[in-house]
């Protein structure tokens, strides 16, 4: 069955697996161009590194979908459209272990190639969070790290599995955009500012590479206070916010240190998601036909 | 296997979909060394009856058994397109540990399909062949094949069989054959299941069956016991009437049906049948 399924998935996951290791060439050109100018100062940095930090970003952000649209969609869908699971089905082979073979055999070299891809990244950038405002901030989160490949596995299982369901490549490659994006947005914005405490302090200055979730004002006794300019007429905003009894400001910030503790917390959410999705493949395969 | 037990065997079996029922009521048992003609409409049931056969599909009532290794080809003969004949042979190796390659090359070579061309590249013929010989490699003792006649040509059809015959005459299995083209089967089969509307209307021994019916053709007053009466049609001044079981048939002119005169019957009766229903 092994060789059935890597004989079937050939082409696509070799196209995948050369696809990342463009990227990867691209990303192991700029740690040694990064590290050739290391020790540098900060401006120095973005000066040269602002614009590819500025873009480069796009790209990794696209690419587990893009693996998940083109490698995992058709695993199951463009056999169910060409009729061709019924002979699979059919054989000596039980059909849970046609399905999970498929889904492995299609499914894990483009989640390893992803995370060799992302540790590499996290190489290759790491020098340059001076340019960016923080590493754990979308979207440099997501370009680097262990997150690449549980981002992968969440959108290959998703696009395998709606195959599976809707019976049609181009349907499954819809809901595998709708599906990534949407846990995506949902996590980057309602989980990850809550994977740690964040850290407080009643200044307005934060540690280069920190990530601040909450800045505000404080007044005399320390409580934090609303600020409105829209009262302030003329007067400088100094004079206004000493009129509203604002004496200082604070921030609520997760420490540069964290990524890696956060990178796990965020890779287990998607794993787990992908496990449940894959779950659902293997409860649908069993009705299938 | 021995001859006389059962190849294939249903009892009570049914089948719904969202639409309804696409298989009701069926019992039937198919002795081994058979070939069976698994006869009906388009929509009959006939693809439903294969799957739940082979379990592709879970039936929702009743049983079905396959008494012996299977081997099965769907409609449509589903093979792997980006696949060479070699690949798609090596594909059926490492699916089943009964594999026959021997057998199965054998077949391929018989059919004059070079083992290096596409599946996709193949001919219709071709293509039946290289399924039929996936098939036959696990060298299975029930052979179902679903309309494997289909979208072939006469010249096709004929090498087709004569490869199917020659496999069933040396293997000594049990075969069902499904198709609407009753001529197809004709001289082929020495069984048959009759399939209309989702029922079993007739299943049994085709020379029993021809033997236990006649076809009355005499004028429109002809008088025939409603109960032995499978089918009767009225057109100008005479009628054509096909009896089941009729010990003293009436004075009129009395044939043994053929094959294809005995289904039609049937199948124009069940259709009859389910559009009264309907109208009920």
């Amino acid at each position: 069955m092994t060789w059935v399924a890597w004989r079937q998935q050939r082409l696509l996951t070799l196209i995948s697996l050369a696809l990342v290791a463009v990227v990867a060439a691209g990303m192991a050109a700029l740690w040694v161009d990064v590290s050739s100018v290391l020790p540098a100062d900060p401006n120095v940095l973005s000066e040269r590194y602002g614009d590819l930090v500025g873009y480069l970003p796009m790209l990794l952000l696209a690419l587990p979908l893009l693996l998940g649209m083109f490698a995992g969609a058709p695993v199951f869908a463009r056999e169910l459209e060409q009729g061709t699971h019924v002979f699979g089905l059919t054989q000596s082979v039980g059909r849970t272990r046609w399905w999970a073979t498929k889904a492995l055999v299609a499914g894990l070299p483009v989640t390893a190639a992803m995370t060799l891809l992302g540790l590499l990244n996290a190489q290759a950038l790491g020098p340059l969070h001076i340019v960016m405002s923080s590493r754990l901030q979308t979207p440099m989160f997501e370009s680097q790290g262990v997150v690449l490949g549980a981002y992968t596995a969440l959108a290959f299982a998703i696009g395998a599995t709606a195959g599976l369901l809707v019976r049609s490549t181009l349907g499954a490659m819809a809901i595998t955009i709708g599906g990534y994006l949407a846990l995506l947005i949902v996590v980057s914005n309602g989980a990850r500012p809550r994977y740690a405490t964040p850290e407080h302090t009643a200044s307005a200055a934060t540690e280069s590479g920190s990530w601040r979730v909450e800045v505000g004002y404080l007044d005399a006794q320390g409580r934090a206070v609303e600020f409105s300019g829209s009262g302030c007429g003329v007067r400088s905003y100094q004079e206004c916010m000493a009129e509203q009894g604002i004496t200082g400001q604070f921030a609520d910030f997760h420490p540069a240190e964290r990524f890696w503790a956060f990178q796990f917390v965020e890779a287990g959410i998607f794993v787990v998601a992908a496990a449940a999705v894959l779950g659902l493949g293997a409860w649908a395969v069993r009705r299938l036909h | 296997m021995d001859e006389g037990s059962a190849a294939l065997a249903a009892a009570g079996l049914g089948k719904r979909y969202r639409r309804g029922w696409a298989l009701k009521d069926c019992t039937f048992t198919l002795p081994a060394g058979r070939i069976a003609a698994l006869v009906g409409p388009n929509g009959a049931g006939k693809s439903t009856l294969m799957s739940l056969a082979t379990g592709l599909l879970r039936q929702t009532e009743g049983e079905v058994e396959v008494l012996g290794r299977p081997g099965f080809l769907a409609q449509g003969k589903p093979l792997y397109q980006g696949f060479t004949v070699a690949e798609m042979l090596h594909a059926g190796r490492t699916l089943n540990p009964d594999w026959d390659d021997d057998h199965a090359r054998r077949l391929v070579d018989e059919a004059r399909v070079p083992l290096t061309a596409k599946v996709r590249t193949l001919s219709g013929g071709q293509r039946t062949r290289v399924a039929l010989a996936v098939a036959l490699g696990r060298r299975p003792e029930v052979l179902l094949l679903d309309e494997p006649l289909a979208d072939l040509d006469p010249l096709a059809r004929e090498e087709v069989m004569g490869a199917l015959l020659g496999e069933v005459a040396e293997a000594g299995m049990t075969v069902v054959l499904s198709s609407h083209v009753i001529a197809d089967l004709d001289g082929i089969c020495d069984h048959l299941l009759l399939l209309s509307e989702g029922r079993v209307r007739l299943a049994g021994d085709v020379e029993d069956l021809l033997a236990e019916h006649r076809l009355l053709i005499g004028p429109r007053s002809l008088d025939v016991p409603p109960d032995v009466v499978v089918e009767r049609r009225d057109t100008g001044r005479q009628s054509t009437v096909l009896v089941r079981g009729l010990a003293d048939p009436p004075d009129v002119e009395v044939v043994e049906p053929t094959l294809e005169e005995l289904t039609l019957g049937y199948l124009r009766a069940g259709r009859a049948a389910a559009e009264r229903r309907v109208a009920a």
